[in-house]
């Protein structure tokens, strides 16, 4: 009878005579006890019987036992390490390159949303000349026309106020700020203001350029001649509304000169460190 | 007894886990050291100890690729080394009279005593020469269960075959050699008969 085992296939030796199960276990049993390298003379007393498995087992006892196999491990340890670490290495490489990729893509699009608003004074604002260029250029022009403005306002003021020599330099102020203006549609209507204001100022003035200011040692400027702020700058400009007479403040009357602002007290070693804004008084 | 390869491990060990390197090293290495003893002990100028330390190498060079075969272990490792002991039994065909001072060991053992050698060489030849009668898939399979010591499970996967088939393969074999042994032994005889 042919015997079938658990995969379906027909149990026969190569002439196609049938095998039995008995034999397959003997054989398994066998080939297991000489790939332990047991004494098959010792345990099986039919081995001497069986030539093959007589010559195997000796062929079997040639060969070098798991001890002999531990001799040089440490130094095989060693090389297989090393053999791993480039892909190690690598695969670490990669993995940190991808994170960092990632976190700066991340970091330069949060700075770049963040930047879309920022102002001059704002750590972000050259990432915003980089980035927004359109963008600042239409904010420097508003700036240009704000400040334009509220010079020809000032010049204004102080032209009510028969200081024209004050008024001449805020138009010059205010017409190199309208110069940067760039064609904004404001440029125009301000030119004329600046050159109809110009028309009030008594011939003779002095009349400064459009430049730069020149600087004076900060140490020479003498506090008296520190003008007013432009209006929008003042710390604290009493208005006709907000200024009540009293006895000690006695309203001028119209037609006479409106008192100067008074000036706050400047710690003389303070100048040294404001250089910068005193420099443009002149 | 060889233990049974565990696939997980390898995936860890390809990872770098100094650990689980030691572990499988200490898994593989007997069987593989036996496997080119098996094949090469007969040769006088192969080194089988470089041998099988250049299979362990190439089964770690080549562990980050191993998870994408999707060969069970086993076959991974053995398919490995039959490639380096072919190459070195081409090696040792080709350098035959001569010998390299790189298959010299550093370390001389007890295997490389001349008596002791001879006699290795001398089982592996008549060993061998057994097998040789075998078709090419019976001579592995004998091999991998006497020489190397895996399990008819062990072997089925490292050849791709079922453990059913492996059984049946072995007795198959086995059946043959020991007919082989028969007409042998009846040739002696009729041989002293007529002497």
């Amino acid at each position: 009878m042919t015997t079938r085992i658990s995969d379906g296939a027909p149990l026969g030796d190569e002439h196609g005579r049938p095998m039995d199960l008995t034999t397959l276990r003997e054989d398994d049993l066998l080939l297991d006890r000489l790939g332990r390298g047991d004494d098959l003379a010792d345990a099986d007393a039919d081995a001497d019987a069986d030539a093959v498995a007589a010559t195997l087992a000796r062929w079997r006892a040639t060969l070098p036992g798991d001890d002999a196999a531990d001799r040089t491990n440490d130094e095989l340890l060693a090389s297989a390490l090393a053999v791993l670490q480039p892909s190690r290495r690598i695969g670490r490489v990669a993995r940190r390159a991808a994170a960092l990729s990632v976190v700066a893509a991340l970091a330069f699009g949060s700075l770049a949303a963040a930047s879309e608003h920022a102002g001059p004074d704002s750590p972000l604002w050259p990432l915003t000349r980089l980035m927004h260029h359109d963008r600042v250029e239409v904010r420097a022009a508003a700036d240009a026309a704000d400040a334009a403005d509220a010079g020809v306002s000032a010049a204004r003021a102080a032209i009510d106020a028969n200081r024209y020599d004050q008024a001449s330099r805020m138009l010059d102020d205010a017409a190199a700020a309208v110069e940067r203006m760039e064609g904004a549609a404001d440029a125009g209507r301000l030119r004329e203001e600046i050159a109809a204001l110009r028309a009030l100022i008594p011939a003779g003035t002095e009349r400064t350029t459009a430049g730069p200011p020149a600087r004076l040692p900060s140490s020479e400027v003498p506090r008296s001649v520190v003008p007013p702020s432009p209006v929008d700058s003042l710390p604290s400009v009493p208005t006709s509304s907000t200024v009540v007479p009293t006895a000690d403040s006695p309203v001028p009357p119209v037609g006479s000169d409106p008192p100067l602002v008074p000036l706050p007290s400047l710690p003389t070693a303070s100048l040294s460190i404001i250089d910068g804004p005193i420099g443009l008084v002149r | 007894m060889a233990v049974m390869f565990d696939s997980a491990l390898a995936i860890r060990a390809a990872r770098g886990e100094t650990r689980a390197v030691a572990e499988l090293l200490a898994q593989v290495r007997p069987g593989v050291l036996r496997y080119c003893w098996a094949h090469l002990g007969s040769l006088a100028n192969a080194s089988p100890d470089d041998v099988a330390q250049e299979v362990c190498l190439a089964v770690f060079q080549a562990l980050p690729r191993y998870r994408d075969r999707g060969l069970p272990f086993a076959g991974f490792v053995y398919r490995i080394a039959a490639n380096k002991v072919a190459d070195s039994f081409r090696a040792a065909r080709r350098a035959a009279g001569t010998r390299s001072l790189e298959s010299v060991p550093d370390q001389i053992d007890d295997r490389w005593n001349p008596e002791r050698r001879a006699l290795i060489a001398d089982m592996a030849r008549r060993a061998l020469r057994l097998l040789d009668d075998l078709p090419h898939t019976q001579r592995q399979i004998i091999v991998l269960r006497v020489a190397v010591g895996l399990s008819a499970e062990e072997v089925a996967d490292a050849l791709g075959m079922t453990a059913s088939a492996v059984r049946m393969a072995q007795s198959r074999a086995l059946c043959r050699l020991r007919e082989r042994a028969r007409d042998q032994e009846s040739a002696n005889e009729a041989d002293e008969v007529v002497a």
